[in-house]
């Protein structure tokens, strides 16, 4: 009779590094709360055919029919970092692209995408959109 | 019948050429991309001489600009990001339908399989549209950046368009247990000499092993449940407006007075 095959895990510990997803989750569920619930971040993740990750932010208007605007995307492997993410170049983008080929950015900790995300939910493009459908929520109740 | 006019204007002041296109063709909606204006100005180029009465329909995505000759609470934004405005298109007395409208990055800026992961995404937001609204009767048009034949629009998880609307009416495909809903999509046609038209819409030439010149990257294509309101024998690549060519003499598109990208014009019976 065979030798019982040994399992060869060691203790499995939860992984401490704060994943992507819930930063993201945290600044949608903190637009609801900034805006009186008139606005609502959402958050959606899918995976590709290459096993990463892909998380898209959404700005939703509850009461326009549930109008979207989907702000960005990032991405990950299964390790958390490093995160791919278009570049704050790309995503000031006016209405037509620029004459300079733009690379995705690489952000490789919790701390890098926290600035990231503060540039970009700061940014003039997010306020304009942010701005602009709580001016039609509020001129349509 | 409703009529479409979409064009790429590459940055430029077209008023006298989309308004000349919209009275000579009798257009209900016009979709601009690479819009660079302001749309009031357009509207006062439109409405002046006559009353038509056309009117902007705002939206938050910049790159795609809405005009339409009814009332813009008619072209309802669902949902948007910074390269699609869907909109829900909702005529008095009429069959309501999808609208997407797309200006996809361009492949100067990423690369073709880039652009082909995008498309999956692009295909879900739409799906999760049909799913909100309740039908596919939904029509997209827009500049793709890609060819009909390439790997984002012709894979069943990117926009699953096909060349066939014998293929398209089977409504979708089933990949590993998945359904994915076709799109019919009629710029297959528009390659090449054969027809009568130009080649394609839009001339590239770099100095590469592999080059197609002429390009479809200004596309419309449909839902099955919305072809047989849809002629895609009636979809059109005007090359003249009145007098004007839009061509150079070598029959490339007129980037230096125009647009580098030709002009759509298409209709669906609503």
């Amino acid at each position: 009779m065979a030798n019982a095959i040994p399992d060869l895990w060691p203790e499995i510990e939860q992984s401490k590094v704060v994943p992507p997803v819930a930063i993201l989750r945290e600044q949608a569920a903190a637009l609801g709360n900034r805006t009186g619930h008139l606005l609502e971040g959402r958050v959606s993740t899918r995976t590709d055919g290459d096993g990463n990750f892909i998380h898209t932010f959404y700005v939703v208007a509850p009461t326009l029919d549930n109008y979207t605007y989907g702000l960005f995307s990032i991405s990950h492997g299964a390790d958390t970092y490093p995160v791919s993410a278009p570049s704050l170049e790309e995503l000031h983008l006016p209405d037509y692209p620029s004459t300079i080929p733009i690379e995705p950015l690489r952000i490789r900790s919790e701390k890098e995408l926290l600035d990231y995300l503060r540039a970009v939910l700061n940014s003039e493009k997010t306020m304009r959109i942010v701005g602009s459908l709580l001016n039609q929520v509020k001129s349509a109740t | 019948m409703v009529k479409f006019l979409y064009w790429n204007t590459n940055r430029k002041p077209l008023y006298t050429e989309i308004c000349a296109l919209t009275r000579a063709h009798d257009i209900d909606v016009i979709i601009l991309s690479e819009f660079a204006d302001s749309p009031a100005s357009l509207i006062e180029h439109l409405n002046s001489g006559g009353a038509q009465d056309f009117q902007y329909a705002p939206g938050q995505c910049e790159r795609i600009k809405i005009f339409a000759r009814f009332s813009s609470t008619f072209l309802t934004p669902k949902a948007e990001d910074d390269y699609v405005s869907i909109r829900q298109l909702k005529l008095p007395s009429r069959q309501e339908i999808l609208l997407v409208a797309a200006h996809l990055p361009s492949k100067l800026y990423q690369s073709e399989d880039s652009l082909a992961l995008q498309c999956p995404e692009f295909a879900r937001t739409i799906m999760e549209q049909e799913v909100k609204v309740g039908h596919q009767r939904t029509l997209l048009v827009g500049d793709l950046n890609m060819n009909p034949f390439e790997k984002g629009v012709v894979s069943a998880n990117g926009l699953n368009a096909v060349m066939s609307r014998q293929v398209a009416s089977r409504k979708s495909k089933t990949v590993m247990s998945r359904q994915y809903p076709f799109f019919f999509n009629p710029m297959w046609a528009q390659f090449g000499d054969r027809q009568d038209g130009p080649p394609g819409t839009y001339y590239y030439e770099r100095s590469e092993l592999v080059n197609y010149y002429w390009n479809v990257f200004d596309q419309v294509m449909v839902r099955p449940e919305l072809m047989d309101r849809f002629d895609g024998k009636k979809v059109r690549i005007p090359t003249k407006i009145g007098e004007t060519s839009l061509l150079f003499e070598n029959g490339r598109p007129n980037n230096q007075d125009f647009s580098d990208h030709l002009p759509l014009l298409f209709e669906v019976e609503l």
